[in-house]
């Protein structure tokens, strides 16, 4: 489930270790490559579809730069188009770590979100999976309701919902019970 | 004085590459600020370094290629557009 192993995260504090750090499931991902092989085949197929116009045309000097000026922009605007897709699939990242959640979610080229839960605020955790593919690939959505707040976190198309559920209400309850721990400590000090 | 209407456009092939370099120079700036998203905010990991390096692998066979292609052009053609 934890398909990243990191050593050290961005704002780490003291004393903190990351329990899962998560991402999109491949499959989501696997559409953009499939959007990105269909791209490059369509001006090899539309070459092959016609191969005696096109040897024709090409004797033309100008029509030659210029099929030569736009094949090379459109190969290079479709690589940057991945690459922009996969940067986006990339820093969206969720890591649950022993003392929080941080969310992070890049929108676009110039947008991006980051926010934080403490673990002992966490009142309930839900997960949904819809549809065949999820289903079967077990991936889906994972709700993260914080006590006293309307917005919740959301883990988006992420693998194995169910375990990440399991995992977080571990912490949550491991959290309960070291501070419950530590306010017995201060009331037998008190006393 | 009399002016004489044009009668046709004359200019060398190399002048459509201007618009190819203009798109070049986009390209750079985009690539620059998806890398630099992935340099600052991502997370340290293999995939990351190795996706920056697909990607320059890839940019650079893609404009070698084009420059193989295009250094069988003359360039120096010049094209008359008559009106």
């Amino acid at each position: 489930m934890n398909l990243l192993k990191i050593k050290s995260f961005p704002g780490q504090e003291k004393g903190e270790k990351a329990i899962l750090v998560l991402r999109r499931h491949w499959f989501v991902f696997f559409k953009t490559i499939l959007l990105f092989g269909l791209g490059l085949l369509i001006p090899i197929v539309i070459y092959n579809a016609f191969p005696e116009l096109w040897g024709n045309i090409f004797q033309n000097e100008v029509i030659k730069a210029v099929s030569i000026l736009l094949i090379s922009a459109y190969y290079l605007g479709m690589w940057l188009f991945f690459f922009a897709h996969f940067v986006d699939y990339y820093l969206d990242i969720w890591i649950v770590s022993n003392k929080r959640i941080i969310n992070t979610e890049q929108k676009g080229l110039f947008s991006r979100t980051i926010s934080e839960q403490k673990l002992e605020t966490i009142q309930d955790v839900t997960s949904e999976v819809k549809g065949i593919i999820p289903t079967f690939l077990d991936y889906g959505d994972v709700y993260i309701q914080s006590a006293g707040t309307l917005q919740r976190f959301v883990f988006k198309q992420v693998h194995h919902p169910n375990q990440i559920i399991k995992t977080i209400l571990a912490l949550v309850k491991e959290g309960q019970r070291f501070e419950a721990m530590n306010q017995l400590k201060t009331e037998i000090k008190i006393k | 004085m009399s002016f004489a209407m044009p009668t046709g456009i004359e200019f060398e092939l190399s002048f459509i590459l201007i618009p190819y370099f203009l798109f070049l120079f986009l390209f750079a700036v985009f690539a620059f600020f998806n890398l630099y998203h992935i340099i600052r905010f991502g997370v340290k990991t293999t995939l990351g370094l190795f996706s920056i390096v697909v990607f320059g692998v890839g940019t650079f066979y893609i404009l070698v290629g084009t420059m193989a292609a295009a250094s069988e052009i003359d360039w120096n053609y010049i094209i008359n557009i008559t009106l």
